[in-house]
């Protein structure tokens, strides 16, 4: 069979004449994929772009939030989808901003998939009477492997590295930035500490997936979140 | 760690063609893995010994694993029943 698809499957199987060969070349994503089309037109009717992030834990996910909507809050209409395997510590941060935020707890799955993000917008526009959205952030679990490889259905993916981290994760989990639309460096207000190099981070990055956006922060000293602001605001629909 | 996932999903695929093709035994499975799917090839063969034999139609099957040489997806290619 296989010189279709180029999984280079010999047709060896068997010859059992009670045996049954079945050629399926279904991906094992299908459903999870199937689901994240219809979050995509959920997130459409309601006009919101939807942004998930992806990170290691600690890479500052939520503080970034935090200072985005101290930024945007007034001008945009923000809700936030916080994924985490325990705990709604990330909720009561991003809920003390002021702004719509339901907590998904996996319990401990590693990674969110399209159809806890499908419950997790339902869940959202219940509680808080939501029908139009200007950015729904997905904050996704931290771990930089296994979210990588299940679509939500948002429209743009971002994975971020904080420099203490180490400046060889992009060689290290390609997975996570082959599959990224903006790759963001974050705490470079630490950079005098650390051995990272930005160059090379970036540099391993674009060799995976040249079409990368790339940015570098920190939310700290807010160096570089104007620029965030910016690419935020340019992804906002007319 | 989402390795066990994806080998749900499988089971999950295996059992319900097994049930409209009036199948009581699955003997062989061959999947492909894309280099870039993110996916331990032990991790999920692990995973696949561990919850395949929970199941009436998986208690006996071999899993074949061929990763091939580009892509990024995880696709069930052949199931061979009896």
């Amino acid at each position: 069979m296989c010189d279709s698809c180029g999984c280079h499957i010999s047709a060896d199987a068997q010859d059992d004449a009670s045996s049954k060969i079945f050629d399926i070349h279904k991906s094992l994503l299908a459903t999870n994929n199937s689901l994240a089309e219809k979050n995509k037109e959920h997130f459409d009717q309601m006009s919101a772009i939807a942004i998930n992030l992806i990170s290691s834990p600690g890479s500052g996910k939520t503080t970034l939030l935090e200072k985005t909507i101290t930024k945007l809050g007034n001008k945009l209409k923000i809700a936030v989808i916080e994924g985490d395997i325990e705990t709604d510590l990330d909720a009561e941060r991003i809920r003390a901003q002021g702004v719509p935020v339901v907590q998904i707890t996996t319990g401990g799955a590693c990674h969110l998939d399209a159809n806890l993000v499908h419950k997790g917008i339902h869940q959202l526009q219940q509680e808080f009477n939501i029908d139009k959205l200007d950015i729904l952030f997905i904050e996704n679990v931290g771990n930089l492997v296994c979210p990588a490889a299940f679509n939500l259905g948002e429209h743009k993916r971002v994975v971020m590295v904080s420099v203490p981290e180490g400046s060889d994760k992009p060689a290290k989990y390609p997975t996570a930035f082959a599959g990224s639309d903006l790759f963001m460096i974050t705490k470079i207000d630490l950079l005098q500490y650390f051995n990272f190099s930005t160059e090379d981070a970036i540099k391993e990055a674009l060799l995976i997936n040249p079409m990368l956006d790339t940015l570098s922060i920190s939310s700290t000293t807010e160096e570089g979140i104007d620029q965030w602001i910016s690419y935020l605001l340019s992804l906002k629909r007319t | 760690m989402h390795e066990i996932s994806l080998v749900q999903e499988l089971l999950k695929q295996l059992s319900e063609l097994a049930k409209i093709n009036k199948c009581e035994k699955i003997t062989k499975v061959i999947i492909t893995i894309g280099p870039l799917a993110g996916i331990v090839i032990d991790s999920f063969q692990f995973g696949f010994d561990s919850l395949a034999p929970e199941i009436h139609y998986t208690k006996h099957t071999e899993l074949e694993i061929i990763v091939t040489k580009s892509g990024n997806d995880i696709i069930l290619q052949r199931v061979i029943m009896e």
